[in-house]
């Protein structure tokens, strides 16, 4: 009788390994993943997780190694917010080039968007690779206003308000219409930090949706200088 | 399908070589009972032979040719058939192993940090490039031993895709659990449960995108079992322990730069809290010290900066400005993060519970030092840093509390042992 017990109880613990073990199959969706492996290759599976020409651009870095041959590394410059996408393509035995030759998610136009907080405003989404803020643009509410007020922009680091960006405007503001300033700075290329707009005069806050500052693009290049390029995606010269 | 039996045969070829290439073990003179405990005290030797001919620039094709060898004298010299067990529990062990390998080659997600420099180091050994050329590399002052081990199955045997050689990590993570569950004083069912509970509680996918935190957290369970038999035991001739505490500590050092700190607080706490004699103090004290300068002269040679931690920009005037802002910075992401592991918060639970329930002896004790000793080196290493300290902690604290968070499964041990008491 005892010995009848034993087995049931240790049926019943094995009972629950096999239970512990299909939780397990289901957590890590592994019939799903079979499935799939089994449908996909690796590169098409590669190019789903990082993109053709989009996040790391996985596919455009493999057709371009296959159409050129690299005597060093080349520079990649990736206007998204991501990690390098050399090691798609890295050669150890290689040098890394100096000057950057492919651009990944470019953006010809760089522009960071600034939303009404009420007693500031607090930038959305980064801007990478800019050397010049060129102007500044306002989204009004309804209707025109006059400004006549220091604009300032800063970052927090530790804690800290940094200013990075202060000039006296004297203007009739309209919507959408650029004010041009040409200040040369590469303050706000930025990987994850915030940026805050500040008006002195707070009262005029309440008549601004949005305020967006354009950038000028630290690369520029023309359509001769391109040598291989897909969507976003271009290898120059 | 040519994918999954790839993975199926390096599988077996990751428990063959290991197996087969390093000699039996005696524990206490007497040879390793378990496949289990037999696999992973030789995975730590494994993990440093590598460490060893990465660090002599040998070729990979030389130390794959060197193990094979090595494997077939010792199959000729060992009479004793090497013979392999089907139980229940390799059959788990070999399945955990193969489920999570299927989900790692179905992501083939690589971390953040394993984009920006690991798989860079790891393509440097599979191209059977020296340990100096890491030089131009980002991140010099990290080590490489994990990317090396990766590398090398990645090369071997079939030369084929990166994340075979991932399937290592794997191997040491699951082998590591079923070898930590071995202390609980009950039968082998309970055991491989509990063993099942800690997979399905700690596994994440994210583990194995070629960050080096999965192979610190494993050499942190291995390492923690050992140190836990050193306090609750007298153990007759604990050279072995000792030995293997040590090498554990090594192949921690040269994966992770944390894993000085979270691995060596065990080597300190086992000297006051471990049942050894002076000798056996003494041969701890200075296997570390060894150890620990090996390490740095050698660092030294390769001309590595500490480019994470900057001093002269951290004690600034601003850094003690800051300093309360920042100690409530970490304080905050520490609970955040505690509440969101779940082996820490289970953990310390059980801490609390025991705390209540008995009196505080030398294990309880032994268990809340190296708490202590970790929730230190936690605030000094994120005040330290060079970058932004909030974003510091967002993106690094998770991780090396998960690291560390293999210790504290002590906690259960202990309240699952005295009540089986």
């Amino acid at each position: 009788m005892r010995k009848k017990n034993n087995i049931k109880r240790h049926i019943n613990l094995n009972l629950i390994i096999i239970f512990l073990l299909i939780i397990f199959l289901i957590k890590s969706d592994f019939f799903r993943n079979l499935y799939f492996l089994n449908q996909d290759g690796y590169t098409k599976r590669m190019v789903a997780r990082y993109g053709y020409c989009t996040k790391e651009s996985y596919g455009f870095l493999i057709d371009l190694k296959k159409k050129y041959k690299f005597d060093v590394n080349p520079k990649i410059v990736n206007y998204d917010v991501l990690p390098p996408s050399n090691w798609i393509v890295y050669n150890s035995s290689q040098d890394f080039e100096k000057r950057p030759r492919i651009f990944l998610n470019y953006q010809k136009d760089l522009s960071l968007i600034f939303n009404n907080l009420g007693k500031n405003f607090k930038s959305e989404g980064y801007v990478q690779y800019t050397d010049l803020l060129e102007s500044i643009t306002f989204i009004t509410k309804n209707k025109n206003f006059y400004i006549n007020d220091k604009i300032k922009i800063y970052k927090i680091f530790n804690g800290k308000k940094k200013l990075i960006f202060e000039r006296y405007v004297n203007k009739n503001i309209e919507n959408q219409k650029k004010i041009y300033l040409n200040f040369k700075t590469e303050e706000f290329n930025s990987r994850w930090e915030k940026f805050y707009f500040e008006l002195e005069n707070t009262n005029h806050n309440n008549k601004i949706d949005k305020v967006i500052l354009n950038f000028r693009n630290k690369y520029q290049f023309s359509d001769e200088d391109v040598l291989f390029s897909k969507k976003n995606c271009f290898y120059i010269k | 399908m040519i994918e999954i039996i790839l993975i199926f045969f390096q599988i077996f070829f990751i428990g063959c070589l290991i197996n087969l290439s390093i000699p039996k073990i005696k524990i206490n003179s007497t040879f390793t009972t378990s496949l289990t405990e037999s696999l992973i005290l030789k995975s730590i030797i494994f993990i440093n032979i590598l460490l060893v001919f990465s660090l002599l620039n040998i070729s990979l094709n030389y130390l794959i040719i060197s193990l094979i060898v090595f494997s077939l004298i010792l199959i000729l010299k060992e009479k004793e058939k090497n013979k392999i067990n089907f139980n229940l529990k390799n059959f788990l062990i070999f399945i955990y192993i193969f489920i999570i390998s299927i989900a790692l080659t179905y992501d083939l997600q690589l971390g953040w940090d394993a984009k920006f420099f690991w798989f860079l180091k790891t393509i440097n050994f599979y191209q059977d490039n020296s340990l100096s050329n890491l030089e131009k590399l980002p991140a010099t002052d990290y080590p490489h031993l994990g990317a090396y081990i990766w590398s090398f199955f990645w090369r071997f045997p079939f030369d084929s895709y990166e994340y075979l050689g991932r399937i290592f990590y794997v191997f040491l993570y699951i082998l590591s659990i079923f070898y930590f569950c071995e202390i609980f004083k009950s039968n082998e069912t309970y055991k491989l449960i509990l063993s099942s509970l800690i997979i399905l509680t700690t596994f994440d996918i994210e583990l194995f995108n070629g960050n080096q935190e999965i192979v610190v957290f494993s050499l942190m369970l291995v390492a923690s079992k050992l140190s836990y038999e050193l306090v609750t035991r007298k153990i007759k001739n604990p050279t072995i322990h000792l030995i293997f505490l040590l090498l554990s500590f090594n192949a921690a050092l040269w994966v992770k730069n944390e894993g000085l700190f979270l691995l060596g607080f065990i080597l300190f706490i086992i000297l006051f809290f471990g049942n050894l004699n002076l000798k056996q103090k003494k041969f701890i004290l200075l296997g570390s010290i060894l150890l620990i300068t090996a390490r740095f002269v050698i660092f030294y040679f390769l001309n590595t900066e500490l480019e994470s931690f900057q001093f002269e920009k951290t004690f600034s005037s601003s850094f003690f400005e800051n300093l309360l802002l920042n100690l409530k910075t970490i304080s905050f992401y520490s609970i955040v993060y505690s509440l969101s592991l779940p082996l820490i918060l289970l953990s310390l639970l059980t801490l609390l519970l025991n705390i209540y329930l008995f009196k505080i002896d030398k294990i309880q004790l032994f268990i809340i030092s190296y708490l202590i000793l970790n929730v230190l080196f936690i605030f000094a290493a994120f005040m330290f840093t060079m970058e932004d300290v909030e974003w510091q902690v967002k993106v690094g604290l998770k991780r090396v509390m998960f690291e560390s968070s293999g210790f504290y499964l002590l906690t259960i041990v202990y309240l699952f042992n005295k009540i089986k008491r």
